[in-house]
């Protein structure tokens, strides 16, 4: 007897199946549990392994049946997909259990199934490459921005303005200043000015004072203060402003140039920097106009993609983000549309590499090892362990693939440049 | 011995004791140290409902057995060995 399979519901990628395992195959597979269970079970009486079948059974009803029960559950699932010549996505779920004795037993099978990805068109679309210019002024930020980081902050004798670092003690005086006479107890802050890190009235205060000197005077705070039952409140601030520092950002000169990194020159530095920022916006463009070329074939392509996978992938960023398990729902439903995207991108890179033959061969993954190995200055083979055990060769072997198929897609798509380029 | 479950004790579930009953179809009990064959007869008879066909029954000798220095023994017991009737049987040892 065979076993009987009804289908109930189709959606998408969904199945629902009707399971039904005939008497017999039930009996069957509970003798093999029993027998299974008697050749490991120690019972008093008996050595292990030695106890009947028949006293075995009687003892362990439950836990044989049980143990019938997933057996026949598994070899049904595998007989259903061979029957049906189905796919699966994702491990099936298994609903409504009938298990009596003396009748066959039935189980609803819920199945995603893999889609079906068809990419009737894949060619002839229309992306534009937008690369942004690296400019001489964009380079200059740059160098600004590490010039910036490596400032020194010498001190002052002077009153400070926006942009010094100050360290000052403020008290904060309750009610208006002529009624209070007595000091409260400061404390010393290091902020500096101009960065909002303090009330605007206060900053105000701390730039009238040389270092040394205290000054107190009412101040108002802002309508939008942090802090609601503050807000708009006038109180008396005692201001004693202890040091002034102000940043000296360092000459661009090559003694900066070589303090920085390797570099002999300005000159040297500056075309480290561009060739970054080159490499950098060429790398974004490509990012771009593949994600552009993806989601121009996706909308030409429609397929449906198994929940379970972008589940699966939520999960993945939740846990690579370290989400609270409180923020998760609002999480969930903002990132299933990138986890859905990213989902339906791979499979269509997977599709186009099948259909054209673009995977990764085994010469290309050599290659390319061979090439981390000649950077790093270590043999490929130990390249090659080590990826292994870090289960990372596929990886690899997916960004080649995913780099082939990309290569295949810009050259069988009209690309055209956009923006200038210096 | 009017009470039968004193009589009869327990069935006795070893390998040999399942090894005699799918060989020989001999049922094996634990009876009280006292019973005599006719008495162990007559209890299997009433108890499980049916025909008694042969008695054997033997006094086991309980073992000796030792924590560290104290020896102790087990008690001694009396082992029963019965066939019935073809066609009749005993359910405890069906399984």
């Amino acid at each position: 007897m065979t076993i009987q399979i009804t289908p109930k519901k189709a959606t998408g990628v969904e199945r629902l199946l009707e399971v039904s395992v005939p008497v017999d195959r039930v009996r069957a597979a509970e003798d093999r549990a029993a027998h299974r269970y008697a050749s490991t079970v120690r019972l008093p009486g008996f050595r292990p392994g030695k106890a009947p079948a028949a006293v075995v059974r009687k003892k362990f009803a439950q836990a044989i049946r049980q143990q019938a029960l997933e057996a026949l559950v598994q070899e049904a699932y595998k007989e259903v997909i061979e029957q049906e010549h189905l796919t699966p996505a994702a491990q099936p779920h298994v609903h409504e259990v009938k298990f009596e004795d003396g009748k066959p037993l039935t189980f609803e099978l819920h199945l995603e199934l893999r889609p079906n990805v068809e990419l009737a068109r894949v060619t002839g679309f229309r992306a534009t490459r937008n690369a942004r210019p690296v400019n001489a002024a964009a380079v200059r930020e740059q160098i600004d921005h590490v010039r910036d980081q490596r400032a020194a902050w010498t001190p002052v004798s002077e009153k400070p303005a926006p942009g010094d670092m100050v360290a000052v003690t403020l008290a904060t005086l309750e009610g208006p200043a002529s009624a209070s006479g007595e000091s409260a107890e400061g404390r010393e802050y290091r902020l500096v000015l101009g960065g909002g890190q303090a009330i605007a009235g206060i900053e105000e205060l701390i730039m009238e004072a040389v270092p040394g000197q205290t000054i107190e005077r009412a101040v108002r705070w802002p309508d939008d203060f942090p802090d609601e039952t503050q807000r708009g409140q006038t109180k008396t601030v005692r201001v004693t402003l202890n040091d002034v520092k102000r940043k000296s950002l360092p000459d661009l000169d090559d003694a900066f140039a070589r303090e920085v990194g390797d570099f002999d020159s300005v000159a040297a530095l500056t075309a480290a920097v561009r060739e970054d920022m080159t490499k950098q916006a060429t790398r974004e463009a490509d990012a771009e106009v593949r994600q552009r070329l993806i989601d121009e074939i996706i909308s030409a392509n429609p397929f449906d993609v198994p929940p379970s996978w972008v589940a699966r992938l939520v999960d993945a960023y939740a846990e690579s983000y370290k989400i609270p398990a409180d923020d998760r729902a609002h999480f969930d439903t903002e990132l299933r549309p990138v986890a859905e995207r990213q989902v339906r991108r791979d499979l269509v890179v997977e599709a186009i590499a099948k259909r054209e033959t673009l995977a990764a061969t085994e010469a290309e993954l050599d290659e390319r090892i061979a090439e981390v190995a000649g950077q790093r200055k270590v043999s490929p083979s130990e390249i090659y362990a080590s990826l292994e055990k870090a289960g990372r060769l596929r990886e690899i072997e997916q960004s080649i693939t995913e780099e082939k198929v990309f290569g295949w897609l810009l050259a069988n798509n009209t690309i055209t440049e956009s923006g200038e380029r210096e | 011995m009017t009470n039968l479950h004193r009589t009869i004790v327990r069935p006795v579930m070893t390998e040999k004791s399942s090894a005699a009953y799918q060989e020989r179809r001999e049922y094996t009990f634990e009876v009280a140290p006292q019973a005599t064959k006719p008495a162990i007869r007559e209890a299997i008879q009433t108890l499980f409902g049916v025909t008694v066909t042969g008695v054997w029954t033997a006094n086991v000798r309980g073992k000796t057995r030792r924590v560290g220095k104290s020896v102790g023994r087990r008690a001694d017991w009396k082992k029963a060995i019965v066939t019935l009737r073809d066609g009749d049987t005993i359910e405890v040892f069906e399984g």
